[in-house]
């Protein structure tokens, strides 16, 4: 057969190898589209989950009153004398009572509120999340379509939803995060100091050092950081250094972070130097050192302050 | 397929939990003062040893104290004392009298003509070792290896090569102001080591160092015409610089060293040229009616910074060492003379003149954040330091009451306007080159 004879095939040849780019392209996307709706098809056919929607109470979620000021000065002034079942933040300053601190221990994985990450805690719930998946599977194939928290009640023992499961290791891992407070228990609130968000999760260490004591810190290593002005470039410079505390807010290590140009940049390193060096200056500092306030401020949440990342910007302060 | 879902978000949700921001802080600023620094005498192997050890101490400690970074603390303060270069610092009692850094030496007498030294510079906060080095040399150069261990140092902590290893040319002036001698001396960046390399007959003015160090061109009046002329620093002889029909001044050499570009007046007109030191062609940079001089090359060649009134008011200009793309770069008020590029490329310092007053400044290449360091009565002649730190410049004191000129002396000024010093010199002095570093040579 000679394709001269056939004009029209003739031409339709020709136009396929003229657009033959775009030819490919629209074959690749059907054959992506075809896959696609083969695999919903299939997939339909078999045992497909739904994914459950959360409904949370919010009922019992309390806001307190002066959140953005420095925990020290949030006092709660609740005086009820009825128990009640109340949430409280993990942040609160460990300012409870022994009453509510054997309560807290009691509940928490965590040796001290749980401040202590442990990976074993982890893995451990990571390990018991599947294993009860692969339980609930070989059980139970049909899942239960209950996806409120609030009626959660309704699975129970073997068959629990695989959901609630994830939330009940959840919970167990905020427990060893230091988030067991979060759990309900009966306590005397006029023995709580609550700061910040009560009853809700979330907001971190960070939200409790408050602006001006930050600013302090600040300050304080920038009186202790001597820079020679005339270094080459180091009015767009910005050195990162992170610092590990120990529980006494003593330096244990100083590390610059950008290697590759500590290596590089002799006058990064100039820079990054002088930077380490003022850590260190101001660490000698003993009682005036800036890292003493959080021993003495926020000694309860070591975890959140034992590295703290150190940002140091040449000149948007001006060297002087 | 709901497994690997719950799996994935499962971990995402750990992942969430566990990924806690971490506390950062701003530092924004800083102070700037000399850094402490503790310079014990270095430690001698016998009593030969012990008389250079002294020495090199103290011109280690005078090159530091000079670039003003570095602040010697008092000796007597010292709570420990080093035997030999392996005795570790007891860096508490170093930080005791706030030395932020610590220089450790000792010096071993080898033999007659040679001595072996020895230094280690610590970060005494940071409890590291930040150099070290050890130097054979001969007897007579002790103060150049000091000079080099100074450049060491300061290059560790700066992170930009030092200057203390280099020398500097200038015009030794002479006579009273109607007989003006001016020669041409050298010396040491630390004044020693001064000598003449001129006997003062004829006049010469604006000298300037090749790259290699074995060059200074400058100008000369020969027979009432000035000419430029090459000198060599080895052999002592001098050439008139090619056969130009008119005046040629203001030469300066390409970083390479292999051409010189100068400025030419003849018949009312000045422009700039350039000539290649090997084949000895010349070409005309610039063709305007202006006066157009002062040139200097980039430091990597490629383009050139000058003066010119074309705009009616002598201005700032840069072009392409191919003499294109002229384009103006100074707009303030008063008159800009006597460019030069800094050799690490970042600023063009000028001398200014504006309101009765000389002024030396930088700039940036684009002619953006202009920054006067310096002024007088006058001021003028900026030459830079090979890191390009230091501007060094004349001054010259205003006239006495009956009319005679002031003294003229040689000043050193650190870019950022601070630690002016006088250069110390036998007699007055104007006009001076910096030299590259010799150990670069």
């Amino acid at each position: 057969m000679r394709l001269r004879h056939y004009p029209f095939l003739f031409k339709t040849v020709q136009n396929t190898f003229d657009h033959l780019p775009m030819v490919m392209s629209i074959t690749l996307h059907m054959l992506v589209v075809f896959l696609l709706t083969y695999d919903f098809v299939s997939e339909r056919q078999s045992e497909v989950v739904s994914v459950p929607v959360f409904v949370v109470d919010l009922s019992k979620v309390k806001v307190a009153e002066m959140t953005n000021l420095p925990p020290k000065l949030i006092k709660s002034d609740q005086k009820k004398s009825n128990k009640r079942t109340l949430r409280t933040s993990a942040y609160s300053k460990a300012s409870t009572t022994k009453a509510s601190s054997s309560a807290r221990a009691g509940k928490s994985s965590g040796k001290q509120g749980g401040q202590e990450i442990s990976s074993a805690v982890l893995e451990s719930e990571l390990s018991n999340l599947l294993n009860d998946v692969t339980a609930r599977k070989k059980t139970n194939k049909k899942t239960s379509s209950t996806n409120s928290i609030k009626s959660g009640g309704q699975a129970g023992g073997g068959t629990e939803d695989p959901f609630k499961t994830l939330l009940a290791s959840v919970d167990g891992i905020k427990s060893g995060l230091g988030y067991a407070d979060m759990q309900q228990a009966e306590v005397d609130p006029e023995e709580i100091i609550t700061e910040g968000v009560e009853g809700g999760q979330g907001g971190s260490y960070m939200q409790d050092l408050s602006v001006s004591e930050k600013d302090m810190i600040g300050i304080k290593l920038r009186e202790c950081w001597n820079l020679d002005p005339g270094v080459r470039g180091a009015h767009n410079m910005l050195v990162e250094i992170r610092v590990f505390l120990d529980q006494k807010g003593i330096v244990k290590e100083v590390s610059i972070l950008n290697k590759a140009r500590y290596k590089k940049d002799t006058a990064y390193r100039s820079v990054a130097e002088s930077a380490r060096r003022a850590v260190y200056i101001c660490d000698k500092k003993n009682e005036e050192s800036p890292f003493k306030i959080f021993p003495k401020n926020y000694k309860e949440s070591y975890d959140n302050w034992k590295t703290l990342l150190l940002r140091f910007n040449p000149f948007d302060g001006g060297v002087g | 397929m709901k497994k690997i879902f719950l799996c994935v978000l499962f971990l995402s949700v750990v992942a969430s939990l566990s990924a806690k921001a971490e506390l950062s802080i701003d530092i924004t600023g800083a102070h700037s003062e000399p850094m402490a620094t503790g310079l014990p005498v270095f430690s001698a192997s016998d009593s030969k040893a012990k008389e250079f050890s002294e020495k090199i101490t103290q011109v280690i400690a005078s090159d530091l104290e000079s670039s003003g970074l570095f602040r010697i603390l008092d000796s007597l303060a010292y709570l420990q004392t080093f035997k030999g270069i392996e005795d570790a610092p007891v860096f508490v009692d170093w930080q005791a009298i706030k030395a932020e850094a610590l220089i450790q030496g000792h010096i071993d007498y080898l033999n007659e003509r040679q001595i072996r030294v020895s230094v280690r510079l610590w970060d005494v906060y940071a409890a590291q070792e930040l150099y070290s080095a050890t130097l054979e040399i001969d007897n007579k150069g002790w103060r150049r290896a000091a000079h080099m261990i100074a450049d060491a140092v300061y290059k560790r902590i700066t992170g930009e090569e030092g200057y203390f290893d280099t020398r500097i040319v200038y015009i030794a002036e002479t006579g009273s102001p109607l007989n003006r001698i001016k020669r041409l001396a050298i010396m040491d960046q630390d004044g020693e080591n001064h000598q003449f390399l001129t006997d003062g007959l004829n006049l010469v003015l604006t000298p300037r160092f090749s790259p290699n160090m074995q060059q200074i061109t400058y100008l000369s009046f020969y027979k009432d015409t000035p000419r430029v002329y090459l000198f060599d620093i080895e052999t002592g002889k001098q050439q008139v610089v090619g056969d130009f029909p008119g005046m040629t001044f203001a030469p300066r050499f390409s970083p390479d060293g292999h051409k010189l570009i100068m400025s030419m007046a003849e018949n009312g007109n000045t422009d700039i040229y350039e000539m290649d030191l090997d084949t000895r062609v010349v070409k005309q940079l610039t063709r305007s009616a202006a006066i157009e001089t002062s040139p200097s090359y980039s430091p990597d060649g490629k383009q050139i910074v000058f003066n010119s009134d074309r705009s009616g008011a002598q201005q700032l200009y840069v072009m392409d060492a191919n003499g294109k793309n002229v384009k103006r770069i100074s707009f303030g008020n008063g008159r800009y003379a006597t460019p030069v590029w800094s050799p690490r490329g970042d600023y063009i310092a000028f001398t200014k003149m504006a309101g009765g007053k000389f002024y030396i400044g930088v700039m940036f290449p684009d002619g953006k954040g202009e920054r006067l360091v310096a002024e007088g009565y006058l001021v003028e002649a900026p030459t830079w330091s090979p890191n390009g730190r230091i501007l060094m410049y004349f001054r010259q004191e205003p006239p006495d009451r009956s009319g005679i000129p002031g003294a003229t002396k040689i000043y050193a000024v650190d870019i950022t306007g601070y630690n002016e010093r006088r250069l110390i010199t036998p007699v007055d002095a104007s006009d001076p080159a910096w030299s590259p570093l010799l150990s670069n040579r």
